[in-house]
């Protein structure tokens, strides 16, 4: 018996939650579709989204080809289908990854003042160079591969999360209990684990989620310039690429995969702002002037 | 028509959004009448508050008076249009808080937030009108020098002046009724005095009349005609001021009174001349070290600081805010290294010893902060916090958990404390677990800075008893920081009085209230709220 059939109050709550927050209901229900989208994508009425045809070029919508073919005539909505995987690979890893550097990074910059100065200006100095041209430049070094957009998306997004990260620490540290724990002789480690990262988590995971929506996007971008993952494996950016030249013909193959990364993107975002209204409440209350 | 400025009838109000309709206050009656201050009396959660919102009101949405009538100068409140009140506000009543710094604009000078309430209300009202009356109202408030003080911002006032402006700006237009909430808390004991004398001085020029929000029965004693006492909502007793001071009708009040600190001196106890910690020449620099001058540019926060503590004893440090005390307490407790000086606990000097060192040592100093909301991790269940400190010393999980149940005990809670988190306790069972918490590394020095400051009189009475008889049983000594003389001098064996960094005067508690040597020492202790009446209660 699952913990929520045991515990009707658990029902209960949650739906109260979503009913005060309709955002979260509707970020979650567009993630979760999108998740079993990519899952699910060879049961969805699918065939090879690389399987070429030169017979079937252009074709419209029809009950075999549900959003039309490709000028290959590649079947575009299995495209479609297995390309969320990519977009949605790109979102989560890039959010996990530069959450996970950025909050080391951020605390040690935040505890040890004498690292702050160095640490704080490397980060200006990577913000400083415009995250599509480094994702470029990473790109056209090693060369076009889901691992390497990856790592040029993330590299860019860190810093903010470092300057988020160390300005939540600044104002915890300052917090009586982090004091007290320091006049207790806990170890500096232990400090940061037990006392501050549980109280700074809030704010960074709602910023993780803005990370991973602006991920989707420089990816699609990035892939529609030709330079994001590469043009065999289907990711929405490619579709658009390919289908860039046969607009009139065939508009679905733009707009299909805009509109997919558009919805994805604001679920991500609004998804994002409701938790901050649900979470932040909490955090106004921990750090909070109660002087 | 009556000659009262408010009258409030079996006033009720509660919580609207809930279906139970839980009542916040309920049956509320008082009046005030033209130059007369009305003091409301209670701890926190006593209402008094939502009584004065009710009047101005500004109750919190999810608030709303449910039975009962507020006539201001004949007009009923309950029920006016929003139009209508905010047309009252200002005109008819105006408030005054505890944060006067959070109440002012910090971009505009004090002087235009004044002139700007005469803008709104009175259009007509030319420009040098507007600065006339202005100027005549930083008068009237005592504001020295009004004619430069008013061209200030904010920031640039003591936090006096800072509630001067506010009273200046709630009188602007003349209101019939002044809502005082707390207004004294925040400011150090000559300010509050000051302000008190203003405020007495007002109601008698312009007989106005003043509803005076507070929780501490040394101001009614200071300033009020009559009050009224509450509790959880109902008021328990009112009447003359000096009627219920001197032969309070029920015992909650007679309570209230007696927590007063103050109202006793301690005896004198002997204690063993046995030095505990040995502070000598300590001073601190705050060095704002700017990007390319290595100067230091503030003033010292602390000048020459020296002072024994001795085992069993609890040394009193006073001095208003910016006096150094904290940083005083702070440099001892090594949260700050001091800039010059020596701390020496026993035979080792720490004052400007290694962070890795140090953590040794740590375990003979603990402190407990003055806010218990903000010293408790909270994300950290009671039995987590209070093993963390035995544990850091080696003790092992087993036997750090059976400590944290004695201690727990021992400040007087039980053991199903352990699994809960701080937020499901009220500020003085936090600050009992803060105490219990800093015991667990057996310290030899408690540093207890304002540690009951935050607290209600009769919570604060608690946690000092507790204080003393930690002292006794465990041979703690304590250092005990305050800027609340009449808590000092009920619980300290010694006192240091502080100012601007410096320790003007030391001594034994009974010998520096009976014959301050230092002109300070002396308005401190003149200051002091409710010192007639106690003085009277002490000899009666």
């Amino acid at each position: 018996m699952s913990v929520a059939t045991a515990n009707p109050a658990f029902f209960r709550n949650t739906i109260g939650l979503m009913r005060r927050h309709p955002g979260l209901l509707f970020g979650l229900v567009v993630i979760s579709a999108m998740i079993i989208l990519a899952v699910a994508a060879p049961w969805l009425h699918t065939v090879d989204p690389t399987h070429i045809r030169p017979r079937m070029r252009l074709k419209p919508p029809s009950s075999e080809f549900w959003f039309g073919t490709d000028s290959s005539g590649r079947d575009l909505w299995s495209r479609i289908a297995y390309g969320s995987r990519i977009s949605l690979i790109v979102g989560a890893a890039v959010a996990s990854i530069s959450l996970v550097i950025g909050l080391m990074i951020g605390m040690i910059a935040g505890v040890i003042r004498k690292l702050d100065g160095i640490i704080m200006r490397v980060m200006d100095g990577v913000m400083a160079i415009p995250a599509i041209l480094l994702a470029i430049m990473v790109v056209s070094l090693f060369g076009a591969a889901l691992e390497t957009v990856i790592i040029a998306i993330t590299l860019p997004e860190i810093p903010r999360v470092v300057r988020l990260t160390r300005s939540v620490v600044l104002t915890v540290r300052g917090e009586a209990y982090v004091e007290a724990a320091i006049s207790m002789g806990t170890p500096t480690p232990i400090l940061m684990i037990r006392h501050i990262l549980p109280n700074i988590l809030a704010p960074v995971i709602v910023q993780a989620t803005f990370t991973a929506s602006a991920a989707i996007l420089i990816e699609a971008s990035l892939s529609f310039l030709g330079i994001g993952t590469p043009s065999e494996i289907p990711s929405w950016g490619n579709i658009m690429a390919d289908g860039r030249n046969y607009f009139q013909m065939a508009p679905q193959l733009i707009i299909a995969p805009g509109l997919l990364v558009a919805l994805t993107v604001l679920a991500v975002n609004i998804l994002g702002d409701s938790l901050r209204d649900l979470l932040d409440p909490r955090f106004a209350r921990s750090v909070g002037d109660t002087r | 028509m009556t000659d009262n400025i408010l009258a409030i009838e079996n006033l009720a109000v509660a919580v609207i959004a809930s279906p139970y309709g839980t009542t916040v206050i309920k049956d509320v009656s008082l009046s005030v009448g033209r130059q007369e201050i009305v003091c409301v009396v209670g701890e926190s959660g006593s209402g008094k508050s939502v009584t004065s919102f009710s009047v101005m009101g500004i109750l919190s949405p999810g608030l709303a008076p449910v039975a009962g009538s507020i006539k201001l100068l004949g007009e009923e409140l309950i029920g006016a249009s929003a139009a209508r009140m905010r047309e009252l506000r200002g005109p008819r009543m105006a408030m005054i808080f505890q944060e006067p710094m959070t109440a002012l604009n910090p971009v505009m000078t004090v002087g235009d937030q004044i002139a700007e309430i005469f803008r709104y209300h009175k259009p007509g009202m030319s420009a040098s009108d507007i600065q006339d009356r202005v100027r005549s109202l930083a008068e009237d408030v005592r504001l020295p020098d009004p004619v430069n003080i008013i061209r200030r911002y904010p920031h640039q006032l003591s936090g006096g002046q800072r509630q001067r402006i506010m009273i200046a700006m709630a009188l602007a237009l003349e209101p019939a009724l002044l809502i005082a909430d707390e207004p004294t808390t925040a400011l150090d004991v000559t300010t509050q005095k000051q302000i008190l004398d203003l405020i007495r001085d007002l109601v008698a020029r312009r007989g106005i009349g003043v509803l005076f929000i507070t929780h501490d029965f040394g101001v009614v004693a200071e300033i009020a005609d009559r009050v009224v006492v509450m509790r959880a909502g109902s008021v328990v007793e009112s009447g003359p001021a000096q009627q219920v001071l001197a032969h309070p009708q029920q015992a909650y009040t007679r309570s209230l009174i007696d927590a007063v600190p103050g109202s006793k001196l301690p005896e004198a106890r002997k204690i063993a001349d046995n030095v505990l910690l040995r502070v000598e020449n300590l001073s601190k620099t705050y060095g704002s070290r700017g990007l390319f001058s290595s100067r230091p540019t503030a003033a010292p926060a602390l000048q020459d600081a020296s002072l024994n503590l001795r085992r069993g004893e609890i040394l009193g440090i006073v001095g208003e805010s910016g006096s150094g005390k904290s940083t005083l307490a702070r440099c001892i407790s090594r949260l700050q290294m001091p800039s010059s000086g020596d701390i020496w606990l026993g035979d080792t000097n720490i004052a400007r010893m290694h962070e890795r060192k140090l953590r040794r040592h740590r375990k003979s100093i603990q402190v407990v902060f003055q806010d218990p909301n903000r010293s408790l991790n909270p994300r950290l269940r009671i039995g987590d916090a209070l093993v963390e400190g035995a544990r850091n010393f080696g003790i092992g999980t087993r036997e750090a958990s059976d400590k944290s149940r004695q201690l727990l005990a021992l400040v007087g809670m039980d053991d199903s404390a352990l699994t809960r988190f701080p937020h499901q306790f009220s500020g003085g069972q936090r600050q009992r677990i803060c105490i219990a918490r800093a015991l667990a590394s057996e310290p030899d020095i408690l540093v207890a800075d304002e540690a009951v400051s935050a607290l209600d009189v009769s919570v604060q009475a608690q946690v000092i008893e507790l204080l003393e008889d930690l002292r006794s049983r465990l041979g703690l000594a304590i250092l005990f920081i305050t800027h609340d003389l009449r808590v000092a001098g009920q619980l300290c064996d010694r006192l240091v009085v502080m100012q601007s960094g410096r320790i003007v005067e030391q001594g034994a508690t009974g010998d520096l209230f009976n014959h301050p040597r230092e002109p300070y020492t002396r308005d401190l202790l003149a200051a002091a709220p409710g010192r007639v009446f106690l003085a009277r209660a002490k000899t009666a």
